[in-house]
């Protein structure tokens, strides 16, 4: 079967420092996958360049067998970090914008979630709070049924409570045969979810495993081995 | 997926921009029936008066230039906070190339442009228009056109009408452009990218006052008496293929810069 996302030989630098060096990656369909590394590991950069929103100063990157694209983007469901909404929209502006522009918008699945997250789609996104709005970016993404969902941090702003609803939704909403890449500080939050985690360091790759070896081979947690692995 | 683009790059800015056009007209309106009521064309005008008029002049001609610089003010701030901003993570991911996203900003830019310049000769013309000035208007229109004419021949002169209102437009617009560029170019700058496109704007601005110059006085240096043969044609030909030239230019330095070399950190 093909790999979802390829990465070969991909190299970032700004200015004079080197955020990724020579990064291979194969990701297949069907997986989730921890992209885990402190600050300035590079991960950002990493989704950003899949994502088409950062030149890589050399290498390539296959989404679904396609070059970064318009037909990539047709198939990456992407969570920045940050919110990317025009905050003058309402929520239901903002639902009606992805089902016009992505064909792969499921409606039904979006008012659903918000329903359940007790989100007004009347409201205007600068009437939410950031943790409301990180929700409903959430909701807009795994609204699509994308192959590649990339979710960068897309816990980091919630409470603890809505932490487990959202890692709900990212198991219920996504097809088996599509694969999803989460970037998160909080490990252990996400462990339970994760089939294999690739750690960053220095712009590296420094591990790519399944979770299951890596807790047969260490006798640790991810979480336990992050902290080992990045200790200070 | 250019036409959707389009569509919600309205549904972002029609509504700020149909105010700045409403007002402009609504402006125009109100100055001339002002200027009528006061009776401010009469040829013997009372001290009051007279300084009723030369306050309303200043005030209206500060309120039109004033939302002539915020409607551009709102357009280029549009265009960077949509593509160069948090937001522009969404922009540049959706199902769309880089050339469509850039250029749906730049084409909506550029309509919003030719209605406020639209706005501000309909809210002028209703000025003298409602003031009691119609027929002086209609009398120096009708002499400018018979001076036209009989510098140029009656039939070119539809046509040099037509390029002058093609030359003023487009004017208006390579100015839209040039801001849409200018920050565009700024994001080469790998820090302070907003400085970096405001150093762009002031160097363009150099250049092309040295390419204009040259242009316009260039040949009086070269061949003083083959300058001297001036026609209103040629000029506005000049400026006609300059205006478009730097149209052009602008909107193909900013796709060729967005495609090759967009950096969202």
């Amino acid at each position: 079967m093909n790999n979802l996302l390829e990465i070969q030989g991909l190299s970032k630098t700004y200015d004079r420092v080197q955020a990724l060096t020579n990064v291979n990656l194969s990701i297949g369909p069907g997986h989730i996958t921890g992209l885990l590394g402190p600050n300035g590991s590079g991960k950002t950069t990493l989704i950003k360049i899949i994502c088409g929103l950062l030149q890589p100063t050399s290498g390539a990157v296959y989404v679904d067998g396609m070059p970064i694209g318009t037909e990539s983007k047709k198939v990456i469901s992407y969570l920045p970090d940050q919110t990317y909404l025009n905050d003058n929209m309402t929520v239901e502006a903002t639902i009606t914008m992805f089902r016009d522009f992505y064909a792969d918008f499921d409606m039904n699945r979006a008012y659903n979630m918000l329903t359940n997250l007790g989100i007004n789609p009347k409201f205007k996104l600068k009437t939410l709070s950031k943790g409301t709005k990180e929700k409903v970016q959430l909701i807009l993404v795994m609204s699509r049924r994308a192959k590649l969902y990339i979710l960068d941090e897309p816990i980091a702003g919630v409470d603890p409570a809505a932490r487990d609803y959202i890692l709900r939704t990212i198991i219920g909403n996504y097809d088996p045969s599509a694969s999803i890449l989460i970037s998160t500080h909080l490990i252990a939050d996400v462990e339970r979810i994760l089939d294999e985690a690739i750690f960053l360091q220095y712009g590296n790759v420094r591990l790519y495993q399944p979770i299951d070896t890596i807790r047969s081979e260490t006798g640790k947690s991810v979480d336990e081995l992050f902290r080992e692995v990045y200790r200070c | 997926m250019l036409g959707t683009l389009i569509k919600y790059e309205f549904k972002a800015t029609w509504m700020i921009m149909t105010l700045i056009c409403g007002v402009l007209i609504g402006a125009g309106v109100v100055a001339g029936l002002v200027g009528n009521f006061l009776n401010l064309n009469s040829p013997t005008l009372t001290d009051m008066q007279e300084l009723l008029l030369t306050f309303g002049v200043i005030g209206y001609a500060m309120l039109v230039s004033s939302l002539s610089m915020l409607s551009a003010v709102f357009l280029f701030v549009h265009y960077y906070r949509s593509l160069y901003t948090p937001q522009g993570y969404l922009s540049f991911t959706l199902p769309a190339s880089i050339t469509e996203v850039v250029s749906s900003r730049i084409i909506v830019g550029c309509i919003w442009t030719l209605a406020s310049t639209l706005a501000t000769f309909f809210s002028v013309s209703f000025t003298f228009m409602l003031s009691g000035n119609f027929k002086e208007i209609v009398t120096f229109i009708d002499e400018a056109y018979a001076t036209i004419i009989e510098e140029v021949g009656a039939a070119s002169t539809n046509l040099i009408i037509f390029e002058f209102i093609l030359v003023f437009i487009l004017s208006s617009i390579s100015k839209m452009l040039m801001y849409d560029y200018s920050i565009t170019v700024g994001q080469l700058w790998s820090k302070h990218k907003i400085l970096g496109a405001v150093i762009c704007y002031f160097a363009t601005q150099f250049v092309m006052g040295i390419i204009s110059f040259t242009g316009h006085f260039g040949l009086m240096f070269a061949a003083f008496e083959s300058s001297m043969n001036f026609t209103m044609r040629g000029w506005i030909t000049k400026n006609l293929l300059y205006s478009v030239f730097l149209c052009v230019a602008f909107y193909g330095v900013a796709i060729f810069v967005s495609n090759k070399k967009l950096n969202l950190d």
